[in-house]
C-alpha cells in the first residue's frame, strides 16, 4: 500500500487512540456502573438469566463495535423500551437509563462525536435483479409472461430455473450485500442464463434495433465496426459507468479479434463477447468510486441513478435517469424527487411489492415454495390479492397502517362470481390515485370460462371481516400449516414481521406444546384455554401475553384464509382476548383496531426500517438510527404515507453518500 | 428435438413423476457405462451416498434392545430394513458435540463441526476434493425436502473447502440435466470455458484496482471462476458419459417435481444411475430437514413432520411420528435393493458403495446430539462387514465415523471436526462385550415402608398414549415405575431407557406389587 493511501488510516488510528480515553472514559464508567449495579444480579456469568450474560460489557475493550455489538444493542433496546429490569423489580432511574443510552449513542451511533453511515458494501446483483437487468440491457422479455388463463402449472422463467435463488442475509432480504459478498456467485449458471438471454436477443429484430441501433447483428463487419458495437454494448451493460471503460474496450476488442479469427463469423463472435460482458464483474457488481474515506461523502450522479433504480425497480436505470445522473442534475433534490415519482409511476415498480413486500411479509413463498402449492388458481389468486394490495399502498400513496386495516381490498375474481357475494366494486376514481395502474394489462381476454383467469378486483370492504393485508388469505396461509392454524405462529408473525419486535425464546423456556402437561391442563383444552394457562405461568407470560392475543384474534380465519365460526370438530371459534394493555376484544376486527392503537407507530417504523434495509442492501446498524428517526418522524407528519417514506429513504445520507471505512 | 432411435420412446424413460428407473434406460446407458469402466482404474471405485433425514426419532422406537452384534432384532423404525438386514450396520452411541438448532443440525452431522457458517468443511466434500478429479462431476447435492426462500440454510448439507454452502438441486429434472446433460454438451462447455477465460483476461486488472473491501468480495467471484473452469476440465478429462454416447444428450425424461415420495424415489434413482455410470462418486440428499413442514399425506399421514417430532408432551402424535420415520428407513431399503440389482466390477454397485443414512439429532423433541441414529450400508468395496448392530460401549465422537468413511473412500485425514481417531468395528467385527450384561446385582437394594432403591435395566412400555417404565431385575421380574410428568421431565428420566440405572423414590403397593410413584434420583451405577 502506498504511503499516501495509508496515511489517513494511520492518522485516524492515532486520533482514536489519543482522543477516546480522555473524552469518553467518564461516560463509559457511568454506564458500566449501572450495568454492574442493576443488571448483573440476574445477568452475570453464573446466573445468566435467560441465557444472557452481561459481564463482558464491563470491559472497556468490549464497549464499541466488535464481538459484543449485538449484546449492547439488545441491552440498549431493553433499557430504552423499559422492558428491563422486569416488572417486579425497581425500574431504572432516569439518570441510570440516560447513562446507558448516552454511552451507547457516543460509542455505537456516533463516531468521534459525529454521525456517519458505516462502510458501504459492494453490491452484487441478486437473481431477481440479474433477470431484470438482462431484460433491460438486451431489451428482451425474460420473465414469465403474464397469463390470463389457467394452464395447470406455476411455471418459472428460464432464468430462475437456471440460476439458484439467493440466500437472505442478516437484513432478512436476499439483496443483502454482506451475504452476497461472502458467497461465490454461481458463474456457470449466470453464464448459461446470459447465453439463453442472448439467444432470445439474437432472434428478436426489435431488440437488436433497440440495443445496437441496427437491423441485425452483422455476420460480416469490419473490425472497426465490430469494436464500435462492442463499446456501445459495454457502456449499456455497465450502466453508463465509463470509469474503466478504456481498459475494458481494449480487452474485449482483443477478445473479439481473437475469436473472429477462428470463427470467421462476426455475429457469433460478437455474441460470444456479449456473453463475457454479461458475466463480467462490472456487470454483476455495482462498483462505485471509492475515496477510501472514513467519513461520508456524496456519490456521483451516475452512482445515485443506479442506486435509485435498483431500489425502486430492482433493475438498471433507463436512459432518462442515466442522462440526469451523467450530467449531475440528479444530485439536485428537486430533480431527484421528480425522478422518484417518475420511477414509481412505472410498471417496473412492481419490484417493490414482488421483491420487497413478498420477502418481508413472506407472501412470496406462495409462488416459490412447494409447501404452499394447492392448485394454480388458488395460488395465483391468493398471491395476487397480496401483490395488488401492496402495490395499491404505493400507487395511491396510502398509509402503511392500512396493512392492518383498510376500507378497501383486492378480492379474487372467483369470489365475485358467486351469487349474492355482496361485494361492491370500487370505481377507478374511488381512491385518490397518485400513480399509474401497473396491472392494467392483466385483464383477461380469454373467453373460456373454465380456464379464464381474472386478476383480483378492488372492492369496498364488506363488514368487519375484510380489509387489511394482515387478514388476507396469503398471510393467513403462510402463518399456518396445511391442516390447522397456529395462533402462536400467527402471533409471532405479527410481532416479529409486522411490528418488528424480535422474539427470541430463551433456551430455558419450554414451548407451549411442551408446557401443556406441566401446566396441568385438562385432556382436551380449547385453544384459548391452553393459551390462557400458558400465560398464567410467569416465565411464559412475558412473551405470550403479547403473542397470544394477536394470534387468537385471528382464529376466525382458517388456514387457507377462509372465514370460519367453528373448528373442524364443530367446537366454536372464540376470537376474543386481551391485549397487553388490558383492553379486550371479541373479533378480529376489534383486535386489529387495538393492534393499531397499541402498535401503530411500531408497525410504521418497522416498515420504514425494513424498506431502508432493503434499499441499502444491509442490516441496519446503530449508526443508521439518526437517519431512520428522521425518516419515521417525517412520515408520521402525514400519517405514514408510502411515498413519504420512500422519498425520505432516498434523501437520507445513507442513500446519497458513501463511506469506505 | 427429433424422434430418437432408442428402444422405447423418450418421455417414457423415467416416466412422469413416478420416475421408475426402467431397465431399458439402463440398457441404453450400457455403452456409456462400459466406456466409463474402461477408463476406470483396475480396482472398482467406491462411491459414497449420504442420506440425511432431520427431526430425529422417538428413541424408544429406534433403539435396538438386547441381542448380539450379529443376532439382533430390528427395532420398530428399523423394521423395513428386515429384508436387507444382512446388508446394513446399525451403529449406536456416536455423539456430536454442542446443542443443535434446526439450522445447525445438518451441517454438524456432515462435518462434526459446531455452528452454522463457521469453518465447516463437510466430510463428503473432503472426499470429493480427493477423488472428484476422477469423475466428470465432482459431487452431487440433492434436496428432496421443500426449499424455503427465506430459510435455505435448512436444506444445506455440504460445505466446500472454503466453507461455502453447497445447495442441493430440488427439481429432479434439473438434477438429471446437471448430471447427465449439462456437462455433456461438449460444444457449450468449450464455449463456456472460453467465455470465462475472456472474462478473466478482461477483468484481471479490476482486482488490483479495487478497494480492499471490494477486493474481498471480488475474490469470491474469481474463486467461482476457477471452480467452474476446473469442473469443465474435469468433465473433459474424464469423458462425460454422454459424450461417449451422444444420443444420451437427447434423452428427455421430463421429470416432474411431484410430492416428497416421488421426489425421493426420483433422487434415489438418479444417485444410483450417477454412481453406476461413474458420473460421480459422491452424492448427498436431504430427505427431510430438521424443521420439515412437509405433510406426509402421500403416505397416509396428514401431519407436519416437525410438528409430530415434538412428541414428549403431545403423545398422540407418536404414531404419526413413527410412521414417518419408518417410511424414511424404507427409502434406504429401496436404494439398497436398487443398487444390488446393478452389476459393477466383480460384484454389484451396492458392493462398491457406502451409504450413510442418519439424522443430526437423536431425540426429536430434546434435539439431543448423543447416540445419533445412524445406519451404514454398502460393502465399500469389501471394506465393510455387514449385517451387524454395533453399539460402542463408551460414546465415541460421531466425527470418528466420518473420519473412517473418509479413509474407506481413499481420502485419509488426521481428523475432522472433533474426531479423535478411527472407529473400530466397521471393517470387521467389533466383538464388544454384550451391552448391559446381567451381573446378578439387579435388585431392590434398600426398602422401608415408603421408599426404595433399586438397580436394573430400564425399559419402557406404552399403553395407549400413556407410557410407563419397567426396571428389569436379575430375578427376571419387573419393577413398575409410574411417575408424574414433571417428575420425569425434571430428571430427564426418559433418557435412561435401555441403560442400567439405580433409582430411588417413593412406592405404593398396587395390585400386590411395589410400584414406584415418584422418583428422587435416577443415576447410572
Amino acid at each position: 500500500m502506498s504511503l499516501a493511501r495509508s496515511f489517513p488510516r494511520v492518522f485516524l488510528l492515532m486520533l482514536v487512540v489519543w482522543a477516546v480515553p480522555s473524552v469518553w472514559a467518564a461516560e463509559f464508567t457511568a454506564a458500566a456502573e449501572v450495568i454492574e449495579d442493576r443488571c448483573l444480579t440476574c445477568h452475570d456469568s453464573d446466573t445468566k438469566k435467560g441465557g444472557i450474560d452481561l459481564s463482558p460489557l464491563l470491559e472497556k475493550a468490549n464497549a464499541s463495535y466488535g464481538n459484543y455489538t449485538r449484546l449492547w444493542i439488545r441491552l440498549e433496546n431493553m433499557v430504552a423500551r423499559g422492558e428491563m429490569p422486569p416488572e417486579n423489580k425497581k425500574p431504572l432511574a432516569a439518570a441510570e437509563k440516560a447513562a446507558i443510552q448516552e454511552w451507547f449513542h457516543e460509542s455505537f451511533v456516533l463516531r468521534d462525536g459525529k454521525s456517519h453511515i458505516g462502510p458501504t458494501p459492494l453490491r452484487r446483483l441478486t437473481r431477481y435483479e440479474f433477470e431484470n437487468t438482462l431484460e433491460a440491457v438486451l431489451a428482451v422479455p425474460l420473465k414469465v409472461p403474464y397469463r390470463d388463463s389457467i394452464t395447470g402449472t406455476l411455471t418459472e422463467s428460464k432464468i430462475t430455473a437456471l440460476v439458484p435463488s439467493d440466500i437472505p442475509g442478516e437484513s432478512g432480504f436476499d439483496n443483502d450485500a454482506h451475504r452476497l459478498g461472502a458467497l461465490k456467485p454461481p458463474l456457470n449458471a449466470f453464464a448459461d442464463a446470459a447465453n439463453y438471454a442472448l439467444d432470445q436477443f439474437r432472434r428478436n429484430p426489435a431488440a437488436i434495433k433497440a440495443v445496437l441501433g441496427r437491423a441485425e447483428i452483422p455476420s460480416d463487419v469490419s473490425e472497426a465496426d465490430a469494436k464500435a458495437i462492442i463499446s456501445k454494448f459495454l457502456l449499456r451493460a455497465f450502466r453508463g459507468n465509463a470509469a474503466r471503460l478504456p481498459d475494458y474496450e481494449r480487452a474485449f476488442h482483443g477478445l473479439y479479434a481473437k475469436h473472429v479469427a477462428t470463427s470467421k463469423d462476426s455475429r457469433a463472435s460478437l455474441l460470444h463477447v456479449f456473453e463475457m460482458i454479461l458475466v463480467s464483474p462490472e456487470f454483476l457488481y455495482r462498483f462505485e468510486h471509492s475515496q477510501a474515506q472514513s467519513t461520508p461523502y456524496p456519490v456521483n450522479g451516475l452512482e445515485l441513478a443506479t442506486r435509485l433504480s435498483y431500489f425502486l425497480w430492482a433493475g438498471p436505470p433507463d436512459a432518462e435517469l442515466l442522462n440526469l445522473g451523467q450530467d449531475g442534475s440528479l444530485l439536485k433534490e428537486a430533480v431527484l424527487k421528480k425522478q422518484i415519482a417518475r420511477l414509481l409511476n412505472s410498471p417496473k415498480r412492481i419490484a417493490l411489492s414482488e421483491n420487497f413486500g413478498g420477502q418481508w411479509l413472506g407472501f412470496g413463498e406462495l409462488m416459490a415454495n412447494r409447501e404452499y402449492l394447492l392448485n394454480e388458481r388458488w395460488n395465483r389468486e391468493t398471491y395476487d390479492e397480496a401483490l395488488f394490495f401492496f402495490d395499491e399502498l404505493i400507487r395511491s400513496n396510502r398509509s402503511v397502517l392500512e396493512l392492518v386495516q383498510s376500507d378497501w381490498q383486492y378480492k379474487r375474481a372467483s369470489a365475485l362470481q358467486a351469487k349474492g357475494h355482496g361485494y361492491q366494486q370500487l370505481k377507478p376514481d374511488a381512491l385518490p390515485r397518485m400513480y399509474a395502474d401497473i396491472f392494467a394489462n392483466r385483464q383477461s381476454k380469454t373467453r373460456n370460462r373454465k380456464t379464464r383467469y381474472d386478476p383480483p378486483v378492488l372492492v369496498q370492504r364488506q363488514g368487519d371481516r375484510d380489509g387489511g393485508l394482515l387478514t388476507s388469505a396469503a398471510i393467513m396461509r403462510v402463518t399456518s400449516s396445511k391442516t390447522r392454524t397456529s395462533p402462536i405462529r400467527r402471533g409471532v408473525w405479527v410481532l416479529n414481521t409486522l411490528i418488528g419486535k424480535s422474539m427470541e425464546a430463551p433456551e430455558d423456556v419450554p414451548s407451549i406444546e411442551e408446557a401443556r402437561e406441566a401446566l396441568n391442563i385438562k385432556r382436551n383444552p380449547t385453544v384459548a384455554e391452553l393459551l390462557k394457562q400458558h400465560v398464567s405461568k410467569a416465565v411464559c407470560h412475558a412473551c405470550h401475553k403479547e403473542i397470544d392475543p394477536l394470534g387468537l384474534g385471528l382464529e376466525n380465519f382458517a388456514q387457507f384464509g377462509e372465514w370460519r365460526t367453528n373448528y373442524p370438530d364443530m367446537t366454536p371459534v372464540v376470537a376474543s382476548g386481551e391485549m397487553p394493555n388490558g383492553k379486550a376484544f371479541e373479533s378480529p376486527h376489534q383486535m386489529k383496531t387495538l393492534l393499531l392503537e397499541l402498535y401503530g407507530d411500531d408497525i410504521a417504523k418497522n416498515f420504514a426500517r425494513q424498506l431502508f434495509a432493503y434499499a441499502l442492501g444491509r442490516q441496519l446498524q446503530p449508526y443508521d438510527r439518526l437517519s431512520l428517526d428522521q425518516i419515521v418522524s417525517a412520515a408520521k407528519q402525514d400519517g405514514y404515507k408510502t411515498s413519504t417514506i420512500i422519498e425520505q429513504i432516498v434523501l437520507s445520507k445513507q442513500f446519497l453518500y458513501r463511506q469506505d471505512l | 428435438m427429433k424422434q430418437d432411435s432408442y428402444l422405447i420412446p423418450r418421455r417414457t424413460f423415467l416416466k412422469g413423476a413416478g420416475v421408475s428407473l426402467a431397465l431399458p434406460f439402463l440398457e441404453i446407458m450400457k455403452p456409456a457405462v462400459s466406456h466409463a469402466k474402461a477408463k476406470a482404474a483396475k480396482a472398482d471405485p467406491v462411491r459414497l451416498c449420504v442420506l440425511y433425514k432431520g427431526c430425529g426419532v422417538n428413541p424408544h422406537s429406534w433403539d435396538i434392545v438386547g441381542g448380539t452384534e450379529t443376532e439382533f432384532e430390528l427395532s420398530k423404525i428399523l423394521r423395513p430394513l428386515a429384508p436387507v438386514q444382512k446388508d446394513i450396520v446399525v451403529l449406536g452411541n456416536l455423539d456430536n458435540d454442542g446443542v443443535s438448532s434446526h439450522m445447525d443440525a445438518p451441517g454438524t452431522f456432515m462435518s462434526a463441526t459446531k455452528h452454522k457458517d463457521a469453518n465447516r468443511y463437510s466430510f463428503d466434500q473432503r472426499i470429493a476434493d480427493y477423488i472428484g478429479h476422477q469423475t466428470p462431476i465432482k459431487s452431487v447435492q440433492l434436496t428432496a425436502d421443500n426449499v424455503w426462500k427465506a430459510h435455505p440454510w435448512l436444506n444445506i448439507l455440504s460445505y466446500d473447502k472454503s466453507h461455502q454452502p453447497l445447495r442441493g438441486q430440488h427439481d429432479p429434472q434439473s438434477a438429471f440435466d446437471l448430471i447427465f446433460k449439462n456437462a455433456a454438451q461438449a460444444t457449450r462447455q468449450t464455449e463456456l470455458a472460453s467465455v470465462l477465460d475472456g472474462v478473466r483476461d478482461a477483468s484481471s486488472s479490476l482486482l488490483r484496482k479495487a478497494s480492499s473491501q471490494d477486493r474481498q468480495v471480488l475474490q469470491q467471484y474469481f474463486d467461482s471462476l476457477r471452480d467452474v473452469e476446473k469442473s469443465i476440465e474435469r468433465a473433459r478429462a474424464n469423458g462425460q458419459v454422454a459424450a461417449a454416447d451422444p444420443k444420451l444428450a437427447e434423452i428427455d425424461p421430463t421429470l416432474e417435481a411431484g410430492n416428497l415420495g416421488e421426489r425421493v424415489k426420483a433422487m434415489m434413482d438418479l444417485i444410483t444411475l450417477a454412481f453406476w455410470t461413474d458420473s460421480t462418486r459422491v452424492a448427498s440428499c436431504m430427505l427431510a430437514n430438521t424443521n420439515s413442514r412437509i405433510h406426509y399425506d402421500f403416505m397416509g399421514v396428514n401431519a407436519e413432520f416437525h410438528y409430530v417430532s415434538h412428541h414428549v408432551r403431545n403423545k398422540k402424535v407418536l404414531p404419526a411420528y413413527d410412521s414417518i420415520n419408518i417410511w424414511h428407513t424404507a427409502q434406504l431399503r429401496y436404494l439398497i435393493e436398487k443398487m444390488k440389482t446393478l452389476p459393477d466390477g466383480s460384484g454389484t454397485l451396492f458392493d462398491n458403495s457406502l451409504i450413510l443414512w442418519g439424522s443430526g439429532i437423536k431425540h426429536g423433541d430434546y434435539h439431543s446430539l448423543t447416540d445419533l441414529p445412524v445406519v451404514l450400508a454398502g460393502g465399500g468395496g469389501g471394506q465393510v462387514e455387514l449385517g451387524r448392530h454395533v453399539r460402542y460401549p463408551e460414546a465415541r465422537p460421531f466425527g470418528n465415523l466420518l473420519l473412517t468413511l473418509m479413509k474407506l473412500m481413499g481420502a485419509p485425514a488426521e481428523s475432522i471436526g472433533d474426531s479423535t481417531g478411527l472407529l473400530p468395528g466397521i471393517s470387521s467385527k467389533a466383538n464388544f462385550k454384550p451391552v448391559n450384561p446381567d451381573d446378578g446385582s439387579w435388585k431392590i437394594t434398600q426398602s422401608d415402608g415408603q421408599t426404595l432403591t433399586a438397580k436394573g435395566l430400564l425399559r419402557i412400555e406404552i399403553e395407549g398414549e400413556q407410557e410407563y417404565y419397567l426396571l428389569r431385575l436379575s430375578d427376571k421380574s419387573d419393577l413398575e415405575i409410574r411417575i408424574p410428568f414433571m417428575n420425569n421431565h425434571r430428571l430427564r428420566f426418559d433418557r435412561n431407557v435401555g441403560k442400567v440405572v439405580v433409582v430411588t423414590g417413593q412406592y405404593k403397593v398396587i395390585g400386590g406389587k411395589k410400584t414406584l410413584v415418584s422418583l428422587k434420583a435416577a443415576k447410572a451405577p
